[in-house]
């Protein structure tokens, strides 16, 4: 037993430095001058640490617009694509219909293609046709086209563990299927559910490309304001360090708060 | 369930929004890459534009540095895949043996999770950044060794594949773990009462129980690996060379910085059927 | 083990998450913008001999902002020179006042114009001052959106590709008017010039030295607002704490000693022998074809003006390029992933003692580190006196605002009107004063002196000498963007900088990619027009 614990404990060790030890590194960058950074040797915590940077990309780089354009697309979103998904879902596992399994297919297919030339018909369909550019609503239905993909295999590999004797029996009793599926199904697969809006809203906040092509001051979210300051980096490390923090803490803190959720709700059944 | 006419409507309607999502978001761009994949745009404002048939196709799969791209990001998916569902079962199986590892790890390995990809490759940029990085510093100091990933490109290539694994093999922890605690009790009691080892009890009951969790995520990493982008231009921007021009780099680089939009149509539906194809080859081998 | 959470709650948190994404929605669309208050004074130009000088202080409420618009209380202090003698009539109306007459009578107040540019420091600053003064003086609210230039050039592109009206005005770098007029996609901009009506009196286009630069084919197509040589800048206090002396005819055999004698930060803890932008980027085929090339007898970018050879990889040029790979191993490690932003940011930590940059770093240098200042000397590119034959030795850079052919005629006006605030004599005074360029003759001679002295660098007594002896020249009418972003021939030279090919076999590789790029636009372009 000694021997086993002595292996938890290096696992765990060497697990919290390779994981804890990027994340204090990028803040202590965020907190030091342009020309403390270039120190050598480097600095290990910040000599005369300066919430500056941090004011420079709320403000100066709109890091704050662009934090709260993110949150609100990413949220609304991932509520859309979670709840069309589970509609989808329940018919999918419920009812027989020709085609069904090529149906699910197509449906986790839209994640496969690259997203470069997809970005391109976006902006045709969306900017040029509908006039929608630079809107948080442009982005909120496009981001659709990949996180129902996940969403919905998540939400069917659910569906399909509850089982049938339950509908049945719920049927007797009179109930009609959306009944069924928000008043017995919800319940049972609600981790999954939380697992879905979670993992959706993750990928939404952190999308670039079809962020940057479709927006242009208003609408722009997080990545894209990162991103555009990779070759204006020069003195602006700090400044972007800052960012990066900013960028990471909504993911962390929700990841962290619903963790029980992630260890639950990925169950998937056995099969 | 009873299905009659009404039901039936209300399947179309439930079905509804998924479906419209698809054919507007999926199937019209789609038709427009195919078309664009068959015409002559080859530069920005070109007017004069006719059908080309095959010929971009052709192009494409001979010009040199389309194929290599291809084949370094084949090899990144696949060795970091590979590397992702291995230290993911072995981690997820401690968490879910020892109920003290899951409760300190979970905190700590949801982390990389909520960071964007594209914060990720800040930190590794931050990291080993020539000029000022930590384990830059560090690894000159200890070791002698200097690196310099913007010189040399096998150690960039390298660290994006560090990169991955780093931000990634939590996500497989925690589907492996979802997967294992699914499973009855009696079954791994009975398994332990035989007194197996670790690595047997990994091997002869756990992977073949969480089958299907394991595909979701061999595949799921599979999808968007092949199409890294964020995290590797904010780290390399494909460089040094075209060491780390991944796929999708060239891609974006090929159409919407050379504006050769009709070359890079014809290379995106060629990197669609490929993933369409292993997806579906490796869901039925482990399905078996 | 887990709590029993209901179906209830789950749909609640849903609901909830729901109704805060349109609270916040509607939150945003009513947050005020914040304008800065910008005090505006007005000068009349006197026009004979002054007398009495009064001055009263004007105060009035202006409406600034989107949405909701806040009242801004603005005083303004106001100088009117009274003249004594009667034939003194004023000759004509202030840039503001005339600003906001034409505003009003096209009925152009509430218009939005956009303009997307690159982050250069000029265009921060139009972004941070120029355009919200000018939005509060005319009522036309003008929107800057300042980006990567990779970015830049992929929103111009697609905007004018698609046609549409995404943005009015766009940053006209200097390299880019040829093949932007080759495809007909910006406004000419002579008409306007040539208007009464719309161009304000005072404009005197004639003293932008600039200006030449950005005609094709006799069509303007932008009115430049920034323009900078890239030059030798080097560390003065460094050069005499060690008793070197800039020779008469900078020489590479002089610069690759000196790289040699402060090696990678051996002589000064931190400081490098040299510094430039190598990364895997255009920009390592921009510094080449820019700066190195000219020094070693290559012009025109080394592509013949028919399109049809090139002449870059020759003995001289592949000298060239072998000397400046060699001079990378006295640079800061990171050197092979510089942009031409990593380069000014290393001269503003102090961490090259000399180097080939952009002068409009100058403006940052002193901003984020004004420990540099007076540290800084400069002088004409370095040459190699064997390959080098007269000619053009060093690269004119430079952008400007040009024009969306395909907006309406209301927001054609609204964005000259712009331009012409961003580029008079006061706009391009307080860009010049700010960053360091300039790009009017007037100016250049009035403040040139003045900023020489404060910054200490000389900089601009040698643009002034480098405009009348001609020795800068931008770049030739090629489809110099076309052949920039080629991936192929920045990868290509970036993998002689890493040492995987050689310089040699690099230069023929790059040749090829090159005649291949430009064969694609032979036809379209026909014969071009060699430097005057």
């Amino acid at each position: 037993m000694k021997r086993q614990t002595l292996i938890y404990i290096i696992v765990i060790v060497l697990i919290a430095f390779a994981y804890i030890f990027p994340l204090y590194w990028l803040i202590t960058t965020s907190l030091k001058s342009y020309i403390e950074i270039y120190a050598n040797p480097p600095y290990w915590y910040p000599p005369n640490p300066s919430l500056q940077y941090y004011l420079d990309a709320f403000y100066k780089f709109f890091g704050l617009k662009y934090l709260i354009n993110s949150l609100i697309v990413a949220s609304t979103n991932a509520a859309l694509a979670t709840l069309s998904s589970l509609l989808a879902a329940f018919v999918i596992s419920r009812f027989q219909f020709k085609g069904k399994d090529t149906l699910f297919f197509s449906f986790v297919s839209m994640r496969m293609a690259p997203p470069a030339v997809f970005a391109v018909a976006y902006y045709y369909m969306f900017c040029v046709t509908l006039g929608m550019k630079d809107q948080l609503i442009t982005l909120i239905i496009v981001y659709l086209v990949f996180n129902i993909p996940i969403a919905i295999w998540l939400l069917l590999s659910a569906e399909e563990n509850i089982p049938r004797d339950l509908d049945y029996v719920a049927s007797l009793e009179g109930y009609g299927p959306l009944s069924i599926l928000f008043k017995i199904h919800t319940p049972i697969i609600r981790g999954v559910i939380v697992i879905a809006y979670i993992l959706t809203f993750l990928f939404a906040f952190n999308e670039y490309l079809f962020a940057s092509f479709l927006t242009s001051t208003e609408a722009r979210t997080i990545p894209t304001g990162l991103q555009g300051m990779v070759t204006v980096a020069g003195v602006y490390w700090s400044q972007m360090a800052a960012l990066g923090v900013i960028s990471a803490l909504p993911g962390i803190i929700i990841a962290l708060v619903t963790r029980r959720y992630l260890v639950t709700g990925l169950t998937m059944g056995m099969a | 369930m009873a299905v009659n006419s009404r039901v039936k409507n209300l399947i179309m309607l439930m079905l509804l929004p998924c479906l419209m999502v698809y054919v507007v978001l999926a199937l019209i761009p789609l038709g427009f890459t195919i078309w664009l994949s068959l015409i002559n745009m080859w530069r920005p404002g070109e007017t004069h534009l006719y059908f080309v048939g095959a010929e971009n196709y052709v192009k494409i799969l001979t010009d040199p540095m389309a194929m290599y791209s291809l084949r370094i990001t084949l090899i990144y998916t696949v060795v970091s895949v590979a590397v992702e569902v291995l230290l993911g079962l072995v981690i997820g199986a401690l968490m879910y043996e020892s109920i003290s590892v899951r409760r300190t790890l979970t905190p700590i390995l949801v982390i990389p999770l909520g960071i964007p990809p594209i914060t990720v490759g800040l930190i590794w940029r931050f990291l080993f950044h020539p000029d000022f990085g930590a384990f830059t510093y560090w690894l000159r100091t200890t070791t002698g060794l200097n690196i310099n990933y913007a010189i040399h490109g096998d150690q960039a290539y390298a660290l994006t594949i560090v990169m991955d694994i780093w931000q990634w093999t939590p996500l497989v922890a925690f589907i492996v773990l979802g997967g294992l605690l699914a499973i009855p009790t009696e079954y791994v009691e009975s398994f332990m009462i035989d007194g197996a080892g670790f690595f047997r009890r990994l091997t002869h009951l756990y992977m073949r129980m969480i089958r299907s969790n394991l595909v979701f995520a061999i595949i799921l990493r599979f999808m968007d690996s092949f199409k890294v982008f964020d995290q590797v231009w904010m780290l390399t921007q494909g460089g040094p060379g075209t060491a780390t021009q991944y796929v999708s780099i060239f891609l974006y680089r090929l159409g919407l910085i050379s504006w050769n939009l009709s070359e890079a149509a014809a290379l995106s539906l060629i990197i669609l059927l490929i993933v369409i194809i292993v997806s579906n080859v490796v869901t039925k081998i482990i399905k078996r | 083990m887990s709590k029993p959470v209901g179906a209830l709650t789950t749909t609640i948190l849903l609901v909830v998450l729901i109704i805060l994404s349109i609270i916040s929605i509607a939150l945003i669309s009513t947050l005020p913008r914040t304008v800065p208050t910008v005090t505006v004074p007005i000068t009349v130009p006197s026009v004979s001999v002054l007398t009495v000088t009064q001055t009263q202080v004007k105060t009035e409420t202006v409406t600034v902002g989107l949405g909701t618009p806040a009242t801004v209380t603005v005083t303004r202090p106001i100088t009117i020179t009274v003249t004594g003698t009667p034939a003194a009539a004023p000759a004509y109306p202030s840039l503001e006042e005339w600003v906001k007459s034409i505003a009003a009578k096209y009925n152009l107040k509430g218009v939005t114009i956009k303009m997307v540019t690159e982050s250069t420091p000029t265009s921060l600053f139009i972004r941070d001052v120029l355009a919200p003064e000018f939005s509060k003086v005319s009522g036309i609210n003008a929107i800057v959106e300042t980006v990567s230039w990779d970015e830049m050039y992929r929103k111009t592109v697609a905007t004018l590709q698609a046609k549409t009206t995404d943005y009015d005005i766009f940053y006209i770098e200097q390299d880019i008017v040829g093949q932007f007029g080759v495809l007909g996609w910006l406004e000419d901009l002579t008409p306007y010039l040539a208007d009464k009506e719309l161009t304000w009196p005072g404009y005197d286009p004639a003293d932008i030295f600039a200006l030449k630069e950005y005609y094709y084919r006799g069509k303007l197509l932008a009115i430049p607002f920034e323009a900078f040589l890239k030059i030798y800048v080097y560390r003065k206090d460094l050069f005499e704490k060690y008793g070197i002396k800039l020779p008469e005819v900078l020489t590479w055999d002089f610069v690759k000693r000196v790289a040699e004698f402060f090696g990678a930060g051996t002589k000064e803890p931190g400081v490098y022998g040299w510094v430039a932008q190598a990364a895997s980027h255009p920009c390592l085929w921009f510094e080449m074809v820019e700066s190195i090339w000219p020094t070693f007898g290559i012009h025109y970018w080394g592509i013949s003006n028919d399109l049809s050879h090139v002449y870059f990889n020759n003995t001289c040029g592949k000298k060239a390029f072998r000397l400046y790979i060699e001079l990378l191993k006295y640079a800061p490690p990171g050197v092979t992933s510089y942009t031409w932003d990593e380069v000014g940011a290393t001269f503003t930590r102090g961490g090259a003692v000399q180097g080939l940059m952009y002068a409009e770093f100058f403006g940052t240098i002193f901003k984020e580190n004004p420990a540099m200042i007076g540290k800084y000397g400069v002088a004409y590119p370095p040459i190699d006196p064997e390959c080098y034959q007269g000619g053009y030795i060093g690269y004119f850079d430079g952008g400007g605002m040009g024009i969306n052919p395909y907006i309406s005629q209301e927001r054609k006006i609204a964005a000259w009107l712009f331009i012409q605030w961003v580029t008079s004599k006061r706009g391009i005074e307080e860009i010049a004063k700010n960053i360091n360029t300039v790009v009017r003759w007037s100016i250049l001679t009035e403040l040139g002196p003045e900023l020489d002295k404060k910054y200490g660098h000389g900089y601009f007594a040698l643009l002034m000498k480098a405009i009348r002896e001609g020795t800068f020249r931008g770049a030739p009418p090629t489809p110099t963007y076309d052949i920039a972003t080629t991936t192929e021939l920045f990868t290509t030279l970036h993998k002689a900088v890493t040492g995987e090919i050689s310089p040699d076999e690099a230069l023929d590789r790059a040749a090829k990619i090159v005649l291949s790029v430009a064969a694609k636009w032979r036809e379209t372009y026909g014969i071009l027009a060699p430097y005057s």
